[in-house]
């Protein structure tokens, strides 16, 4: 049921979801049949032939139409079975560890979709690694396509822990150096850090010929900012702390989100980078359509 | 002006401005501790809206609190007003009546006088009074303490006030007022000033008032609020007999008496009938003109050959159209006729060369130009030598009033001791040595009553005349005080005697390099007697080559007046008066040989004589302050069955005929501002008057239009504050 797949998509359904492969599994399969119905259709996942139906091919991708005027089975070849490298870049500060209504933390949101896309990647047969940062690469996975791999990616993205201090820029540089291939790399991030530094190491990793998809996930009440009356805000980073007057600087806070969005967005695309602006509270098809447009562009 | 609250209580409920500072202060909420990571967004605009929010804080905090004081200090009715007196009519309430009793309030104006007017507006006022208040009613004439009437008992002394033709200043009566009524315990307190405000009833410039006043208002728990009930005509017309006039208060036997009166018109030109009488019988009558708004003088002459003792009678306007005011169209007088008052002249020369002596005696008794007889005069001269008066063997002040020594010498010690026992009884000595004196013979006994020692006769400079008068206040002097120094200064002096003033003495005139001239001695004996000694002759010779040719004085028409004014003085008549102002003390001269033992006096209306003690040590019987304006009498019994009859007349002052109001400015002057008092013309104007004066300019709807300026203020800044944003 399409429908029932679509809910998927929504963070507060996903939630509920324990398991991170069946959630990768959902969202993707929720995606899919979202773009059947969709103008998308046939897009992202580029038909380029046929071939004979042999057995151990799955059934779905028979072409019934094809069947229908032949009397033989064929089985739809896909263009995006061309191999694409990708790297799931996870940043691991603590502020990504935070949420504010108690849903899914932008780490959480950041893992879901990234296993979303591991896991789609996998079944289009693309090798994907993984690599967790802090103030440094913290840990990597060297990027494979076989189907163990989306074990690998999705027991690795669950063992991982947000927490500290983070160094986005100096990470970004590493990645950019620990990554030797062409490939595409999905940076899921809060980009709470010094921007400028951060759009060097963008620069950086576009000019080493890399795809790159940038995924910024604030949560919802950063970026909605839905508080009121008198507030002690603290940055879980650096314990540092603010008291405002929320519905006074409510204003002047979007603002400054917005400005921040903007100076990523401009820096991204004047690098050819995706920008993708996320909040905890957005469906997921977002980001799963971003990927997908990244994929075609390169096809 | 000052504020004053109708519930003032309720003002401590500015107390209640307190509330947002503890609000702000102590109870601040306790913020909401949130993590948020994306704290970096907000630092930077943080620290540039922190500073804008203190100060939109403070301004809300200022807003608030304002708004409660505001709102307390509404409920709490305050007003802007003179005075402090509070409350609505229904209070029980401490009011002053000052009523100006003078003469000038007699003005009848729509068939009303001005006294009558002012009964009326007051019994208005009483008609608004609750019966538990307190009143005072005050006569502007009557310095008395009042106490606090009841409404009705007010009313009823209100419609008993009369005029009053003696007045006191009304300041003295505000003050009165002002003092009773700020000491009740009633909290509205008010005086009522009913007056035509005539000038003449005020004492303008009067300090102590002000003072009075102002002591009065700085004592916050008793403030008085003074409304002034102005009640002036609109248009004065008036014609006034403001003086009429005796030639003189004593009078001589056949001795002719004119009677001088002045006539003044304020309004219209016009032409009045002018009746004069005397002594009960009418004895003429003028038509006189009066200019518009001026004077007119008519003189009337007694019959010759009055009787001696008193005479009295008037000067009355008869009626006129353009007349409004009624006392002031009579004026009563009183004169005495009394003998001549006898004056010896001692000099040597006789004959065409009685120089010495014929000037003195010319100024006292003058000769008609072309007659022989002297006229009528007050007094009888008589002449001796120096021989004769040494025959004379002794000397009485009951003989003669005044003995003239004239450029005499050689008297001897018993001379000089009978000179001494003259003046010790009240007689009076004028002594003008010249050439033919000695200083030895007016040395020794002499001494004694001289006021001063001769030293030698001395040359004056060149050009030297009489210097200034050194006592203008001496009856010698003050007939034409203001003519004599000129006068005085224009004739030369030759020669004089240089003195040596007694320590008991008092020069009254110097010459002009600073001599004495004319020097006086009192002498105390069984009576005071005086001793007048000028240093020059009261002479002078044709030929200026002449040694007896000291001076030229008597061509001076200074020393007729001088020497006339010698004798009423040295006879102690100078200063008796016979016409009084109403209010006046009247002193009269009781004549010793027929002193009685007790007096009665009565005034013109008629009433009950008043009984008086004869004075024991002076021949002055005073009456105290006659009140009534006519002819007033006072007889005694003396001790042998003879009577006195004595007399005299009161008019009112002539200021009362002019009905002029005060101005602004004198008022602001009598009440130390103008913030201090309120005026009204009518029942229109002390309605707004009171209003202003109780409750003031209520500021209430003021205050509420403040306030709800303020509370849409506080609106735009708290909503502008904590402005709602469109989710992005």
């Amino acid at each position: 049921m399409a429908s029932t797949a679509e809910k998927y998509l929504k963070p507060e359904v996903i939630r509920q979801v324990a398991r991170l492969d069946l959630r990768a599994k959902f969202i993707v399969e929720g995606f899919i049949s979202g773009l059947h119905a969709s103008p998308f259709q046939g897009f992202s996942v580029e038909f380029s032939e046929h071939r004979k139906y042999t057995s151990g091919d799955n059934i779905s991708d028979i072409d019934w139409a094809v069947f229908a005027k032949t009397d033989r089975f064929y089985i739809k070849k896909f263009q995006a079975e061309t191999n694409l490298t990708g790297y799931l870049v996870m940043d691991l500060s603590g502020s990504m560890g935070y949420t504010y209504r108690q849903e899914l933390t932008k780490f959480e949101y950041g893992i879901s979709l990234a296993a979303a896309l591991g896991y789609l990647m996998i079944h289009q047969q693309d090798p994907v690694g993984l690599i967790a940062f802090d103030q440094q690469v913290r840990q990597s996975l060297a990027p494979k396509s076989k189907r163990t791999q989306l074990g690998n990616i999705l027991s690795m993205l669950a063992g991982l822990k947000p927490g500290g201090e983070t160094e986005i820029a100096k990470s970004l540089h590493q990645v950019a150096s620990m990554i030797r291939h062409r490939s595409l790399v999905m940076i899921f991030s809060d980009l709470l850090g010094d921007p400028v530094p951060i759009y060097k190491s963008l620069h950086r990793l576009r000019h080493s010929g890399h795809d790159v998809i940038l995924f910024h996930i604030l949560d919802e009440a950063e970026a909605l900012f839905p508080f009121h009356g008198m507030l002690e805000l603290e940055d879980n980073e650096t314990d540092e702390r603010i008291e405002v007057d929320a519905d006074a600087i409510k204003a002047d806070y979007l603002e400054e989100v917005a400005s921040f969005r903007a100076g990523f967005k401009k820096e991204c695309n004047g690098a050819r980078i995706d920008y993708i602006p996320l909040h905890t509270g957005m469906p997921f098809d977002k980001a799963l359509m971003s990927y997908l447009n990244s994929r075609q562009g390169r096809g | 002006m000052n504020i004053s609250l109708m519930h003032a209580g309720l003002a401590a409920g500015a107390a209640l401005a307190a509330i947002p500072i503890i609000l702000h202060l102590f109870m601040r909420q306790t913020p909401k501790h949130v993590i948020f990571p994306a704290l970096r967004l907000i630092r930077e605009r943080h620290k540039k809206s922190k500073k804008q929010l203190k100060i939109k804080n403070w301004l809300l905090l200022a807003a608030r609190m304002l708004l409660f004081m505001l709102m307390a200090l509404a409920l709490a009715r305050p007003s802007l007003n003179s005075e402090s007196s509070l409350g609505d009519q229904e209070v029980p309430s401490a009011r002053a009546f000052v009523f100006d009793t003078s003469m000038s309030m007699q003005y009848t104006e729509k068939g009303n006088d001005r006294l009558t007017e002012a009964k009326l507006r007051a019994n208005e006022i009483l008609k608004k009074t609750t019966d538990d208040s307190e009143i005072w009613v005050i006569d502007s004439a009557d310095p008395r303490k009042e106490q606090p009437l009841s409404p009705i008992a007010a009313r009823k002394r209100i419609d008993a006030l009369t005029l009053r033709a003696a007045y006191r200043p009304l300041n003295a009566a505000v003050v009165q007022a002002s003092q009773s009524v700020a000491e009740s315990k009633l909290l509205r307190r008010e005086v009522y000033v009913l007056t035509d405000l005539a000038g003449s009833a005020w004492e303008l410039g009067s300090t102590r008032t002000t003072e009075d006043l102002e002591k009065l208002r700085k004592d916050k728990n008793h403030k008085v609020s003074t409304y002034i009930l102005k009640l002036t005509p609109s248009d004065v017309r008036d014609v006034a007999v403001i003086s009429a006039e005796p030639t003189s208060s004593i009078v001589a036997v056949g001795e002719p008496v004119e009677i001088k009166a002045i006539l003044r018109s304020t309004g219209p030109a016009c032409e009045r009938v002018v009746d004069f009488q005397l002594d009960g019988n009418k004895r003429g009558e003028k038509v006189v003109k009066i200019p518009a708004n001026g004077e007119s003088e008519v003189t009337f002459t007694a019959p010759a050959n009055l009787s001696q003792g008193l005479h009295q009678g008037r000067i009355k306007l008869g009626t006129g159209p353009t007349d409004f005011l009624a006392f002031d169209d009579v004026r009563y007088f009183t004169f005495k006729v009394q003998p001549a008052l006898n004056v010896l002249i001692v000099a040597d020369l006789t004959g065409p060369d009685d120089y010495d002596a014929s000037y003195v005696r010319s100024a006292l008794v003058p000769s008609a130009p072309g007659a022989n007889d002297p006229i009528a005069s007050p007094y009888r001269i008589e002449r001796e030598t120096r021989r004769q008066f040494q025959e004379r063997g002794k000397l009485s002040a009951k003989d003669f009033v005044a003995v003239f020594l004239l450029n005499i010498d050689g008297l001897t010690a018993t001379e000089w001791g009978w000179l001494s026992r003259y003046v010790q009884e009240g007689g009076g000595l004028v002594i003008a040595p010249g050439d033919r004196s000695t200083a030895a013979s007016y040395s020794g006994t002499a001494s004694s009553i001289l006021p001063a020692t001769l030293e030698e006769p001395k040359q004056a400079p060149t050009g030297m005349h009489f210097g200034k008068v050194e006592a203008y206040d001496h009856p010698l002097f003050n007939s034409h005080p203001q003519l004599l120094d000129p006068e005085l200064t224009s004739w030369p002096i030759y020669r004089y005697w240089s003195v040596k003033p007694m320590g008991n003495s008092r020069t009254l005139l110097r010459f002009g390099d600073g001599s004495p001239a004319l020097i006086e001695r009192a002498v105390k004996g069984t009576k005071i007697g005086h001793v007048l000694l000028w240093t020059t002759p009261l002479s002078r010779r044709p030929n200026r080559t002449d040694p007896a040719a000291w001076n030229e004085f008597p061509y001076s028409w200074a020393f007729v007046d001088i020497i006339n004014q010698t004798i009423p003085y040295l006879a102690g008549t100078a200063s008796e008066q016979l016409n009084y102002e109403a209010g006046q003390e009247a002193i009269l001269t009781i004549d010793p040989n027929s002193k009685a033992t007790s007096y009665t006096y009565q005034g013109p209306d008629s009433k009950a004589p008043e009984r008086l003690n004869a004075p024991t040590t002076s021949d002055m019987l005073v009456i105290p302050s006659p009140q009534q304006q006519g002819q007033w009498k006072v007889e005694g019994k003396g001790p042998n069955g003879v009577d006195s009859h004595l007399g005299f007349s009161v008019n009112v002052a002539p200021a009362e005929s002019q009905v002029v109001a005060l101005k602004n400015d004198d008022l602001n002057g009598l009440f130390g501002g103008k913030d201090n008092f309120q005026v009204a013309t009518n029942a229109k104007e002390l309605v707004q008057a009171q209003k202003t004066g109780w409750i003031g300019y209520d500021l209430f709807p003021w205050l509420m239009f403040l306030i709800l300026g303020l509370v849409t203020a506080e609106n735009l800044l708290a909503n502008k504050f904590h402005r709602n944003v469109a989710t992005a």
